[in-house]
């Protein structure tokens, strides 16, 4: 399937060997009940083991799309949703897939740390405990390397057992990114992640992404251009549920092509 | 130097009516506590000499008119308990699918309404209710089953509602973060919803229970009160009856 659609930017810069197209995007268009459209035909390849970030104006419907990559668009009444979402050539938006186990293969991060109201240890292991994984040796390796890679084990080695909620925002944050790393998924998609954050958790949080992208491929909705330009391998930019322009990251924020992503990078509106 | 005495008479009227209001409020809180402490008090200071043995543990004589209150007690605990184990599952699982499953349509709204205007019937209704249901219908008689199932009904409405906000008051986030991670509806409901929504789940258990082991009328049809009072000498063991039978006598007697 993946052939079928070329980078748009193929002929600049060639894809590494390495990376291969993981998710194909193909003519999406999502209009929500209340007769809102959100999507407007987009077309996009996400490459793995990169970091695509989505960036635009708010309401220009970069949730919707990301929501639609793992169909928790499902919880909201969606009128019409056609076009094809294709992970390793199997169409998420099928009916007839596995919810559950795609949702395992696709994590997310919301845009508020929403910590469940449990131990820090449990929000680790719900995701698993919900597979069906009890042994109690399995459970702890997932949470010593997942908060690991979510650069938190330090800080909270010796709090495993105490109150999620307990924890600071950026360490909430942090957790609810280790608790999506504890499904080993492929694919983790993060909706605006260091929107409530100070400065110093941001970067925590952007530093293990950065370490992250070698074994996942990110889907980033940055909650700011600055943020986007920082962290994008890749970057769409969207507008009004359209999709403007799609380039390597460098390309897009230094010469933007088209004028619409120009006037917003540089601050024109938005 | 006047600018000064000003702010200081300003601060000083503000604290006092900071006192003032302080005040009223402690006075608010013992005017409806101490109504209780003297009705607890005064009952236990002029009944505990009565609560004997004998009066808890011995069957009524003289049309209830003396002797003791065995028969009420056991009643009450067997009609409450049965009711309880009808009430509570029923009541929690129709919570459950109001808050969490049921679609916002014609169906669910309807049953809304009826589950709010069953709460709204007087409790001698009910009775009624049981006595054409349970007892003629179903003819299970005037016994203890009839007169729990009447009860449960009766306290079904409060139940379900209490269950069903409990579990709203839950944020939706965190099903949707449940879900999120490979989570179905169930799994939300049975490792988050319900262990957050227990509290409140329990005290609208509670509450019913409660109101519903204190209600006399809908027994009034369902069990055989009557019958106790004309035979209590002669068939004492099968035929329980309940505290209020003596001292509130209805008019269909």
């Amino acid at each position: 399937m993946a052939s079928q659609i070329p980078f748009p930017f193929i002929a600049q810069q060639p894809l590494p060997p390495a990376r291969s197209a993981k998710i194909v995007i193909e003519h999406l268009t999502l209009v929500y009940s209340d007769g809102r459209e959100s999507l407007r035909d987009i077309s996009l390849t996400v490459p793995s083991q990169a970091i695509t970030v989505l960036f635009g104006p708010a309401g220009g419907g970069k949730s919707t799309l990301l929501r639609a990559l793992n169909r928790l668009n499902d919880l909201t009444d969606v009128q019409r949703l056609s076009g094809h979402v294709w992970l390793d050539g199997v169409d998420v938006l099928d009916p007839a897939t596995d919810v559950i186990a795609l949702r395992r293969r696709v994590g997310m991060v919301f845009a508020r740390p929403v910590v469940l109201p449990m131990s820090v240890r449990q929000n680790v292991t719900y995701g698993l405990e919900l597979a069906g994984q009890h042994e109690r040796r399995t459970l702890s390796e997932a949470v010593h390397q997942s908060l690991e890679a979510a650069a938190l084990w330090d800080e909270v080695r010796d709090r495993l057992d105490q109150p999620a909620a307990s924890l600071s925002g950026g360490q909430q944050q942090r957790l609810c990114l280790a608790r999506v790393l504890a499904l080993q998924p492929e694919v983790i998609l993060l909706d605006e992640p260091t929107s409530g954050l100070d400065p110093i958790s941001t970067e925590k949080v952007e530093a293990s992404l950065h370490q992250l992208k070698d074994r996942y491929t990110i889907v980033l909705v940055p909650h700011s251009v600055q943020q986007a330009a920082r962290m994008a391998d890749y970057a769409a930019f969207i507008l009004d549920g359209e999709l403007i322009e799609y380039a390597p990251g460098r390309e897009l924020f230094v010469h933007p092509r088209d004028p619409r992503s120009e006037d917003y990078i540089e601050g024109r509106f938005g | 130097m006047s600018r000064t005495t000003k702010v200081h008479a300003r601060r000083r009227r503000r604290q006092w009516t900071q006192r003032a209001g302080f005040a009223l409020l402690t006075a608010a809180a013992i005017a409806t506590t101490l109504p209780i402490v003297l009705i607890v008090f005064v009952i236990l200071r002029r009944g505990l000499a009565a609560l004997t043995p004998e009066f808890l543990f011995t069957f009524p004589t003289d049309g209830l008119r003396a002797g003791g209150i065995y028969p009420a007690i056991l009643g009450t605990i067997f009609l409450t308990f049965f009711m309880t184990i009808v009430v509570a599952p029923l009541g929690i699982a129709a919570g459950i699918y109001l808050a969490h499953y049921a679609p916002d349509n014609r169906l669910t709204r309807a049953i809304r309404v009826a589950i709010l205007n069953l709460a709204g019937i007087p409790s001698v209704v009910y009775g009624l209710f049981g006595l054409a249901f349970f007892v003629i219908f179903f003819q299970m008689g005037t016994s203890i089953l009839a007169g729990a199932l009447t009860l449960a009904i009766m306290t079904l409405p409060v139940v379900i509602t209490t269950t069903e906000e409990a579990l709203r008051s839950v944020p939706n986030s965190f099903h949707v973060v449940s879900v999120s991670l490979g989570g179905t509806d169930w799994q939300s409901v049975r490792r988050i919803l319900l262990p957050q929504g227990l509290p409140g789940i329990l005290t609208g258990v509670i509450l019913g229970v409660e109101r519903a082991a204190g209600e006399t009328a809908p027994i009034l049809f369902t069990r055989r009160w009557r019958f106790l009072i004309i035979s209590t000498s002669s068939r004492p063991r099968s035929r329980a009856c309940r505290p209020k039978c003596s001292t509130a006598r209805p008019p269909s007697c």
